[in-house]
């Protein structure tokens, strides 16, 4: 590891080749991933040459043809490809990805890069990863954790729209030091549903990025978050049917929650379970956590309010 | 070593290497690294395991965790053995029986 400016994400400085969506002049001390940029033919020969490969994680499309697949083989690593996304062949450690992203719009290959690549390297380098959406309030980092639907990435675009500032969409890179819990800002991508976007004012917009086109969601490229900053609270959301929203209270069953939301949970090596283990009991042990039951009615904007209200009470 | 019936009271414990546990707020969580099987213990059953791992002696273990809680010895043994049994079965710690 060496101190020196470079394109990071997730805890990672990459060298070699450019790709997308990573923060550039990060000055954080991290190990360093190799890219090389690839024809996706040359890749799939490299791949076919060597890997008896094990399928360990299959996304398909809602007709049933595969989508998304994570292959394993002990001695050539993971290949990790989607259809029209791009496909990348990392190595067994982490240290060396080859890439071939889609002639598409950058946003197709970033969101394969921001939701299984970078995720899957950093969990190689050492690092362990949350499914929360990262934001800084008043210079303190706070995760929210919700379940796909309940509205993180709009809480958290709301809260940026609001003041805040963007850290993570969707994977929160951790790692233990000196007994803390750190995190690494994640990929430059963002993304919201339309509707959810609409509920925000132009002069909020702005604050989301440059707009990078539009799928079922729309998508931004956020300015990157120049380091890591020790996590300073955890927040669950979840949708209860209460008449009103409360205030943040007490988790319910925060191991399991924590180890429950850990992200790629494919990933079960022994020396990964041991360190998510690890990380997330000091996450429970010196890290605020609350959870916030959701009325039907509350929208994204308002659930920001709440959120910035709580970041503000935290040490 | 091997698994040993319940009723057995083992006098030393050790922690196989496949076995990892932490503390959390609530609970202490102990993950068998070959399965990838979770298992939940409370506090007290929690720092007796930890004891086990670092002292692994259980009639060593019996006297620390009564002169930590206050709690009579007599009542510690019996929930001691219970927790023993519990984790030998399932496979969280090997024990040496009794000579």
């Amino acid at each position: 590891m060496s101190r020196v400016e470079a394109d990071a994400a997730v805890g990672l400085r990459f060298t070699g080749d450019a790709l997308p969506g990573l923060i550039p002049g990060v000055e954080d001390e991290l190990p360093a991933v190799t890219v090389e940029r690839a024809d996706a033919r040359v890749l799939d020969e490299r791949w076919a040459e060597g890997a008896e490969p094990e399928l360990i994680f299959e996304r398909p499309f809602p007709d049933g043809r595969p989508f998304l697949r994570v292959e394993r083989d002990a001695g050539a690593g993971y290949r990790v490809s989607a259809v029209e996304h791009g496909i990348h062949l990392l190595a067994p450690d982490g240290a060396h990805c080859a890439s071939a992203l889609t002639d598409g719009p950058v946003w197709r290959g970033l969101k394969l890069l921001a939701a299984q690549v970078l995720p899957l390297l950093a969990t190689l380098r050492a690092r362990e990863v949350l499914h929360a959406a990262g934001v800084v309030v008043d210079e303190r980092l706070i995760g929210i954790v919700a379940p796909s639907g309940t509205g993180k990435s709009a809480t958290a675009c709301n809260v940026i729209a609001q003041g805040g500032r963007f850290f993570a969409d969707d994977v929160l890179a951790l790692e233990v030091l000196d007994g803390r819990v750190w995190a690494h800002p994640g990929t430059r991508l963002l993304n919201v549903y339309p509707h959810d976007l609409e509920a925000i004012a132009d002069a909020g917009r702005a604050r989301l990025g440059e707009p990078l086109g539009t799928s079922d969601k729309e998508h931004f490229a956020p300015e990157g978050f120049p380091g890591a900053l020790t996590l300073r609270g955890l927040l669950f959301l979840r949708r209860s049917g209460q008449a009103e929203t409360s205030a943040p209270g007490p988790v319910a069953h925060p191991s399991a929650r924590l180890l429950g939301n850990a992200f790629l949970p494919y990933l079960d090596r022994p020396e990964r379970l041991a360190l998510q283990l690890e990380v997330m009991s000091t996450l429970s042990r010196t890290v605020p956590l609350a959870e916030l039951d959701i009325a039907p009615g509350d929208r994204p904007p308002e659930l920001a309010g709440i959120v910035n209200e709580w970041a503000r009470t935290l040490p | 070593m091997s698994p040993l019936p319940a009723a057995v009271r083992p006098t030393r414990v050790t922690i196989p290497q496949h076995v990892v546990f932490r503390a959390f707020v609530e609970e202490t969580v102990v993950l068998n690294l070959e399965s990838g099987r979770y298992h939940g213990l409370n506090p007290t059953a929690g720092r007796m395991l930890e004891l086990l791992g670092e002292l692994g002696d259980v009639d060593a273990v019996a006297q620390r965790m009564s002169e930590e809680t206050g709690t009579p010895r007599t009542r510690v043994d019996d929930d001691l053995s219970t927790l023993c049994s519990s984790l030998v079965e399932r496979g969280l710690i090997e024990a040496e029986p009794a000579t």
